[in-house]
């Protein structure tokens, strides 16, 4: 095993006018090595790889590569050096085919390698080329292929490969940084990019940015954990638990196993769904949610759980059946009527469906209750901040400025301002919640599942779309099972006490 | 394990997305074409013996000429999702420094090649100056060009002087007008514009940029592509264009005047959205845009061929675009949103 | 809606001068339900030249007539040693209408030469002008069933010109080259405009009288030269081998039309309206077009200048003209090769005052023509 670290920081600072983002930050990174790098929403883990990839210059400390002090000048120089980043968001561009964003990601040298010549692409080198990245990580992809053609899954792919190239290209080992890569990736897929990640600790080095805590525990040969700014602790993997590590990175202790089963026999039926077929492939789905109760849905990604979210929330097309709120029939009434009755949704796609960009975070809260907020059909502006600053303190909404534009706020706390939008209505009955939690740092899903169960302890029945069967067993009290928009499973938690194993063989 | 799955995320689809697969997809690419052909057959059966002879054919490609230029510059600007709305500005500019160069009824001058040259120059100025304001001082491209365009024409105006000056016939002049196969020289620069804009398009960094920077200009800049270079050129092949077009467009009138563009940043805008070239940038390309072009002008020349009433033409014009526009749009929601 | 000009008129120009009317109605008639009571009555105002300001209007400086109009305007301001501002609309009826009540907003009492963009725009201006105690002349078209008399002595004349003489000219003038044989196309100005409503009627008349002529085919080419060169092209196609002469509206769109024809290589007579230098050379070198018809904008530009400033300052007793004087038809003239030289050298200060001593109302020659919107 070679001495040289194929990555060092040493005592790196970093600030944005009077906010320190890192402080003294150090850390190894070893040849063939994979590190896992965890820490909550603001530890300041995107800073750091924002500056890794050459995005931001710190303000002291040292960088080393392969053994070389480096300044980072820009993302070009970083590429330069070997350093490959996998973004969360994707920034591959859609338009273009494989082999163009690969080759785009090589930047200067590539150059005067063939594959361009006074500005003239050359198709067969720059498709050869790609074709050469995408074997070097196991993938048989055709390099023409467009990459607004492609799955998720297969773009992360390409993201991969691409970062692997610019390696190649400064003749050093890469470094690749992973950042939440599996977020939202199916099991299959996450399989898949385990593989990926052994390979790529062959061909060099990976430091793997996850929130997954089982993940990062898996995958990786050492941990670093960050928290306001600074590294607490490195941990050999092999040598750490998540509760350990969930206990480093916030200070608090994760809430792991349901304590509080309970039998909801004698409660109010809220919501009842009889035989439910919709225009978009549901067939025949039936379940009953009773107040109080959490009821998750899992299942693969097509295989109806956002359908019957959404029938039941009014926005797809019943073909048969019958969907019951309270004892009340709804499916001829419009969504409006039917948030009247009690019943609200948190979509998957908070930006596009659940918060209002451009306003604030107390504008938001208060936007699906106006009457709440609203003396005589004006704003009532002080009605509007007590009940935001209530919300922000039960959520721990960070930053608690209920004037701050939400677009301007972590996901996870967008996230929790559309939760509390609908947490403030004292006439729910029913909450829909699709995936919830993605995307959301462990601490930022300790406090929205408190928000949850205290929601439940006060009566409103809540049915979820479960991320991960690992959440669904922690939180709900049934759990119903789809396939191919059919009900393949219905779990009551407390009787059965099903396994991990158990639900995933009527998944797939 | 195969990864099968057929739902990108996260990108949503819309509500379309039976109809996108099936028939708009391939409406997009080729819908333009096929319109066109029904198009030519329709007038064809209405005016049999005077539309479709060689005579009218070749009457329809010259129509075509300046616009197919045009839209090539244009299309570029707008697979940016940027607009260009100066190009009547710099046809006349160029047209008239063209004429006023040339052997001409007003002054002295007999520049042959020179005076294109020149008046190239001054279009590619006129893309320079905008490309260099939009980068540096971020002002959006269509307010921008909009200013550009008043710039263009005023200057014209002041280069237009007393009066029109007429273009004597000259060694270039009159190779603009001879014919290959029946087709005049103009024509056919018009078809090597063409080509040389397919060429950029498929295999040259400054094509596919264009389509990148169109599609996130920040992920774009990320990759590391230059995104202000490649931006200042695509604006300077605009103007170019525009340049080439007013100077033929003079040659034609036989005259340096203001006018000389006048009516074609309209035609060229329609042809490039009804052509499927999306005004949000990232999607489309020449080819659509010229067949749109050769859509357009042949509904031109078909509606007066077929003697409809002047009234009438300007309406039925515009039922056609409308009609061809909600095929495209059918694609993606915000196609008509100009973004940058 | 204007007249003549060889410059292109869009449908934004109606647009605008509908809404022009809209708000122009709407605040005016507001306003001008007492006002004009009062100007009516109001006696003719008269004031030294010191308080006066010249103003003449036009819609573009890329024009023949518009220029020869602004030349014929400075000539009187020089003689009378006056201000004169000009006012560009650029096709646009609300920039006409801002820019010449700014010029009133400068404390001067203005003497407006207008030239309107649209026929509606005109009592809006007129009224304005009166309220400030100003006068204004216009020519070529002002809306049907309203006159000078209605807005009173502010609005002091009206000059029409006779669109049908010329269309009827200049079509016999072509089929008079053609021999009195062949088929012709023609190319309207703007549709709606009454100028060129006129013209065309003209050349329907002269249709009648020859019958060995045929009309192949017409369309409208917006007084715009690109615009006339497309439509030509198409039209030879269709016709293809039929065509022997082109008549059109104006100068612009006939000099757009010919060079259609040649770039088609097709050999054609033309005519236009106007009497633009480009199209008098034609005629000049026996050049495809065969005769005009002379607008003399320098003569509107200077005229119309000197009418309203007779009145401002009392020289003129409005009271007094007759009602053609008040709204009249005056003489333009048509131009063949035999009378081509007499227009193609431009007036020149002298020989255009020598005009000017000839009287006010020299060229006029009777009253208002019918109105063609029937």
């Amino acid at each position: 095993m070679s001495v040289t670290p194929a990555l060092e920081l040493s005592g790196i600072n970093k600030s944005f006018g009077s906010k320190t983002v890192l402080k003294d930050v150090s850390m190894r990174i070893g040849q063939n090595e994979v590190v896992g790098l965890i820490g909550e929403n603001g530890a300041g883990k995107s800073t750091l790889l924002k500056l890794l990839a050459g995005l931001h210059q710190q303000d002291s400390g040292g960088l080393r590569i392969h053994g070389i002090d480096r300044q980072l000048r820009n993302a070009s120089h970083a590429a330069e050096l070997g350093i490959g980043v996998v973004h969360q968001e994707q920034s591959l561009l859609t338009n273009l085919s494989v082999a163009e964003n690969i080759h785009l990601g090589g930047a200067k040298n590539r150059n005067k390698d063939a594959g361009s010549s006074l500005g003239f692409l050359n198709w067969k080198t720059i498709n050869a080329q790609a074709t050469k990245s995408l074997r070097r990580i196991g993938l048989d992809m055709d390099p023409r292929a467009m990459i607004a053609d492609l799955t998720f899954a297969q773009r992360q792919m390409v993201e991969i490969a691409k970062a692997v190239e610019v390696g190649e290209h400064a003749h050093a080992l890469p470094i690749v940084i992973l950042d939440e890569p599996t977020s939202v990736l199916e099991p299959s897929e996450i399989k898949r990019l385990a593989g990926e990640i052994q390979r790529l600790r062959e061909i060099g080095s990976v430091i793997f940015v996850s929130h997954r805590l089982e993940e990062v525990l898996e995958f990786t040969d050492r941990i670093y954990v960050l928290r306001h700014g600074k590294v607490v602790a490195e941990r050999e993997t092999k040598s750490v638990n998540e509760e350990e590590l969930f206990a480093l990175m916030t200070g608090r202790q994760s809430v792991r196993v349901r304590e509080d089963l309970q039998d909801f026999a004698e409660a109010d039926t809220v919501l009842e769904v009889k035989n439910l077929s919709t225009a978009g492939g549901l067939d025949e789905i039936t379940l009953t949610l009773k107040a109080g109760q959490l009821h998750s849905l899992v299942g693969a990604t097509s295989s109806g759980c956002e359908e019957v979210v959404r029938a039941i929330f009014g926005v797809e097309r019943i073909t048969s059946g019958s969907i019951k709120i309270a004892g009340h029939p709804v499916d001829k009434l419009t969504v409006r009527e039917r948030i009247r009755r009690g019943m609200a949704y948190l979509p998957s796609e908070r930006k596009s469906e659940g918060i209002v960009s451009g306003m604030s975070v107390t504008e938001n809260m208060a936007l699906a209750h106006l009457d709440a907020t609203h003396g005589r059909g004006l704003r009532r502006r002080n009605l509007e901040v007590q009940l935001s600053n209530m919300w922000m303190d039960r959520l721990d909404i960070r930053p608690r400025d209920g004037q701050a534009a939400i677009a301007e706020l972590s996901g996870g706390n967008q996230q929790k301002v559309a939760l509390a939008k609908w947490l403030c209505d004292p006439n729910l009955k029913l909450l829909l919640l699709d995936r919830p939690f993605r995307g959301l740092d462990p601490g930022a899903i300790e406090s929205v599942k408190e928000a949850v169960r205290q929601a439940c302890h006060g009566g409103v029945a809540v049915l979820t779309i479960a991320d991960t069967l690992e959440e669904a067993l922690e939180l709900a009290d049934d759990i119903t099972v789809l396939k191919d928009g059919a009900v393949t499973a219905s779990i009551n938690v407390l009787a059965e006490r099903p396994s991990v194993v158990d639900i995933l063989g009527k998944m797939v | 394990m195969s990864l099968l799955k057929e739902n990108p995320r996260p990108t949503t689809m819309g509500p379309h997305k039976g109809i996108t697969r099936t028939v708009t997809k391939p409406a997009g690419q080729y819908g333009t074409a096929v319109a066109l052909v029904i198009l030519f057959a329709a007038f064809s059966v209405i005016n049999p013996g005077s539309f479709m002879t060689a005579g009218n054919v070749i009457t329809i490609l010259n129509q075509a000429t300046v616009p197919l230029i045009l839209v090539t510059g244009m299309t570029f600007v707008v697979l940016l999702g940027s607009v260009d709305l100066s190009l009547e500005g710099t046809m006349a500019a160029a047209g008239i420094s063209f004429v006023l160069l040339s052997r001409n009824s007003v002054n002295g001058n007999d520049f042959q090649l020179a005076a294109l040259i020149i008046a190239l120059i001054i279009g590619v100025l006129f893309g320079l100056v905008t490309g260099l304001i939009h980068n540096y001082l971020k002002v959006p491209s269509f307010i921008l060009t909009l200013g550009m365009w008043y710039i263009g024409l005023g200057t014209a105006t002041i280069l237009y002087g007393d009066g029109a000056t007429t273009l004597e016939p000259s060694p270039l002049v009159n190779w603009f007008g001879s014919t290959v196969f029946g087709l005049s020289n103009s024509f056919w620069i018009a078809v090597g514009v063409f080509c040389l804009a397919l060429v950029l398009s498929k295999w040259t960094k400054f094509g596919r940029y264009a389509y990148a920077i169109g599609d996130s200009q920040e992920i774009a800049k990320v990759a590391g592509i230059k995104v202000f270079r490649y931006k200042t050129l695509v604006f300077v092949f605009s103007g170019a264009c525009a340049a080439l077009a007013g100077v033929i467009g003079s040659v034609k009138l036989g005259a340096g005047v203001v006018e000389v563009g006048s009516g074609q940043l309209f035609f060229t805008l329609t042809a490039v959205v009804v052509g499927g070239t999306l005004l949000s940038g990232g999607s489309g390309g020449v080819a659509r845009s010229m067949f749109a072009i050769l859509l357009l002008t042949v509904l031109n020349n078909g509606l007066v061929l077929s003697g409809v009433d002047p009234s009438i033409q300007q309406a039925l014009f515009g039922c056609v675009i409308v009609i061809a526009v909600v095929l495209t749009a059918l694609r993606k929601r915000d196609v008509l949103r100009v973004v940058k | 809606m204007n007249s003549y000009s060889p410059f292109s008129t869009s449908p934004m120009s109606r647009r605008t001068a509908l809404l022009g009317i809209a708000a122009g109605t709407v605040g005016l008639s507001l306003a001008g339900c007492g006002a004009a009571r009062n100007v009516a009555e109001s006696e003719q105002k008269t004031y030294p030249d010191s308080e006066l300001l010249l103003v003449s209007t036009i819609h573009t400086a890329t024009n023949d007539y518009m220029q020869n109009w602004l030349t014929g305007s400075r000539a009187f301001a020089k003689y009378a040693g006056l201000p004169l501002r000009i006012v560009n609309s650029n096709l646009d009826s609300q920039q006409q209408y801002s820019q010449i009540q700014s010029a009133m907003a400068t404390g001067k009492r203005v003497v407006v030469n207008l030239e309107p963009l649209a026929s509606a725009d005109v009592p809006g201006i007129a009224r304005s002008v009166a309220r400030n105690g100003g006068y204004v002349v216009s020519s070529w078209d002002k809306p049907d069933g309203i006159k000078p008399e209605d807005i009173g002595p502010s609005w002091v004349s009206h000059m029409g010109f006779d669109g049908v003489a010329a269309g009827e000219y200049t079509a016999t003038q072509l089929f008079e080259a053609m021999g009195g044989e062949g088929g012709i196309i023609a190319l309207k100005g703007v549709l709606d405009s009454n100028a060129s409503k006129q013209r065309y009627a003209g050349l329907e008349k002269a249709l009648a009288a020859y019958p060995g002529i045929s009309l192949l085919g017409s369309d409208s080419a917006n007084w715009d030269r690109q615009t006339a060169y497309t439509k030509t092209q198409t039209l030879l196609s269709r016709f293809a081998g039929k065509v022997n002469g082109i008549w059109a509206g104006s100068d612009s769109m006939t000099l757009g039309a010919v060079a259609a024809a040649e770039s088609a290589g097709v050999q054609v007579k033309a005519v236009g309206i106007d009497g633009i230098q480009e199209a008098l050379k034609s005629v000049k070198t026996g050049g495809p077009i065969v005769a005009t018809w002379y607008s003399d904008g320098f003569y509107s530009g200077m005229i119309g200048l000197a009418i309203g400033h007779a009145a401002a300052t009392g020289k003129l007793d409005v009271s007094t003209l007759q009602p053609a004087q008040r709204d009249g038809t005056y003489s333009q003239f048509g131009v063949s090769r035999d009378s081509v030289d007499k227009y193609l050298k431009e007036p020149d200060y002298t020989s255009l005052m020598a005009e000017l001593d000839k009287g006010l109302f020299n060229r006029l020659v009777g009253g208002p023509l019918p109105s063609v919107n029937s």
